[in-house]
């Protein structure tokens, strides 16, 4: 923690080597957790990258207050996310369900009997916003339910008895015969 | 109860082995008794762990690595177009101090009158920038960029009526950088409240409701509203901003006090004229979000085609840059 905090602080100094140790550190993690709240990976990765340019912007902003340095990232990504999501809810597009092939309608998937980030995006998208938030700090981001539960201003207990619910809700959305 | 949080925990338990490349069978083996309830969770949970297992595309990722390094060399740069920014805030204050003793304290008076591009421009902004210097609490930054914001705006609508296509853009621009300092100073000063980094009002669910039925929760409501544009004009949509009441229910889909409502309680004593503070700083961000939009499309009505572009980008940016400082101020 103390390592993390001198971290910071030289970031914010504009520190170029911390603000490029920030960067490596994250990047994945945040692309995973956009893509698999929006399920569009080209949109993703534009978002991503402005993720960590709005890093440079605030980060002189950032005051340490005792929360790992990663959900101040994730709020940013979330930040990111509504602007996305309300801009496109303003524009006609193809909607994401459409872009994507339905379970059990994909000859190659269920040959490589995998299932697809775009597939999980729309199913996550029957779950409440809670349990969406929970399945993407939790798998995409691999944050510990103790910092998925500061991060969302939650007990532990929440998160977890939220983490059973969204799993047996995905179970069901995406069980082979289910229609996205 | 007692059993399913106990179930709930050998959940994660499991899950956490998953993560860290553990097997099914192996953790199915630490607990039998549970097997047939666990097995058909944990493989949903392992095949959205692996499809959530994705990298970016590599040519994407070197680019946004190339984008991310110059972003970070040019912010000194950047630091250096204004004399007043380069100053430590001490030594700004020290410097209006002297231009006031210098020109009389009418420079800076008749500097807040004046428009980007006018000689005494620098003047107005450094005294801007002295006073967020001065003021020691996220809370009082965010309202004064809330009020730097609203100048902007009232700048722009100045700057319509004389003509000037280009700095009417350079002050939406600068309109954006108050704003999103209102939604970042805001974050903070709740952060420091005790209340959560995220809220799920306005995740995906919540802004393109999905089909319901969600099997063992009950979605938990959210407290917004589409408010209509100032002046509504023929096919354009609503912004969805929240409601100044009803705080989200957190923690009502399983009946337990979160955090942050207990947060809340705890600051009905001492704690209670900084909660007026900040809802009168959303009341004060509300009320400019539908005046400062009336002002401006009220200017696009009448501006030559000219200016025309310059004013819808002002009118876009200003309701993105509220509708952000609404959320963090809401939420």
């Amino acid at each position: 923690m103390q390592d993390e905090q001198s971290l910071i602080r030289r970031a914010q100094q504009h520190d170029e080597m911390a603000l490029t140790q920030i960067y490596e550190e994250n990047f994945d993690r945040i692309y995973r957790y956009i893509v698999l709240k929006i399920g569009d990976r080209t949109e993703a990765e534009d978002m991503t990258q402005q993720v960590f340019l709005n890093v440079i912007k605030s980060i002189s902003s950032y005051k340490w207050q005792g929360m790992p340095f990663s959900s101040w990232l994730y709020r940013i990504a979330h930040n990111q996310i509504v602007d996305f999501l309300r801009k496109k809810s303003k524009r006609p597009t193809v909607p994401i369900d459409e872009t994507v092939t339905a379970v059990g309608d994909d000859p190659e998937r269920d040959a490589l009997g995998r299932i697809q980030i775009e597939e999980v995006a729309i199913a996550a998208k029957r779950l409440t916003s809670a349990q969406q938030e929970v399945i993407s700090l939790r798998f995409a981001a691999e944050l510990s339910v103790a910092e998925v539960a500061r991060a969302m201003g939650k007990s532990e207990g929440a998160v977890k008895a939220l983490q059973h619910s969204a799993i047996v809700a995905l179970r069901k959305v995406l069980s082979p015969g289910a229609v996205l | 109860m007692k059993k399913m949080n106990d179930f709930e925990n050998i959940l994660d338990e499991c899950l956490q082995r998953l993560l860290v490349g553990e097997s099914i069978e192996s953790c199915l083996s630490r607990y039998p008794q549970h097997a047939s309830e666990l097995e058909p969770l944990l493989r949903t949970a392992q095949d959205t762990m692996k499809a959530a297992d994705i990298k970016p595309r590599p040519e994407f990722r070197d680019l946004a690595r190339r984008r991310f390094q110059a972003a970070v060399r040019e912010v000194p740069r950047r630091e250096k177009h204004g004399f007043f920014v380069l100053l430590r805030p001490s030594l700004a204050t020290v410097a209006i101090i002297a231009i006031v003793l210098l020109a009389g304290g009418g420079v800076v008076a008749a500097a807040g009158n004046s428009l980007p591009g006018s000689p005494l421009y620098p003047v107005k902004l450094a005294t801007e920038s002295v006073r967020l210097a001065l003021t020691p609490s996220d809370l009082g930054k965010a309202e004064l960029n809330a009020v730097f914001a609203d100048e902007r705006v009232d700048e722009i609508v100045r700057l319509a009526q004389n003509g000037d296509a280009v700095l009417i853009e350079q002050t939406t621009n600068h309109m954006n950088e108050n704003l999103i300092a209102v939604a970042n100073l805001a974050g903070n000063a709740k952060s420091a409240s005790g209340e959560a980094y995220f809220d799920t009002a306005f995740a995906p669910s919540a802004m393109a409701p999905a089909p319901t039925s969600t099997p063992t929760a009950t979605p938990s409501p959210t407290t917004t509203i589409a408010v209509p544009s100032p002046t509504p004009s023929p096919g354009q949509t609503t912004t969805t901003v929240p409601t100044v009441t009803s705080p989200p229910p957190d923690g009502g889909l399983f009946g337990e006090a979160s955090p942050v409502q207990e947060g809340v309680a705890d600051r009905n004593g001492a704690g209670a004229s900084e909660d007026d503070a900040q809802a009168e700083l959303r009341e004060t961000v509300l009320r400019q979000y539908y005046e400062n939009l009336q002002a401006l499309r009220e200017q696009l009505e009448q501006a030559p085609p000219s200016l025309k572009p310059a004013l819808e980008y002002a009118i876009a940016v200003a309701e993105e840059a509220y509708a952000r400082a609404l959320d963090d101020l809401f939420y």
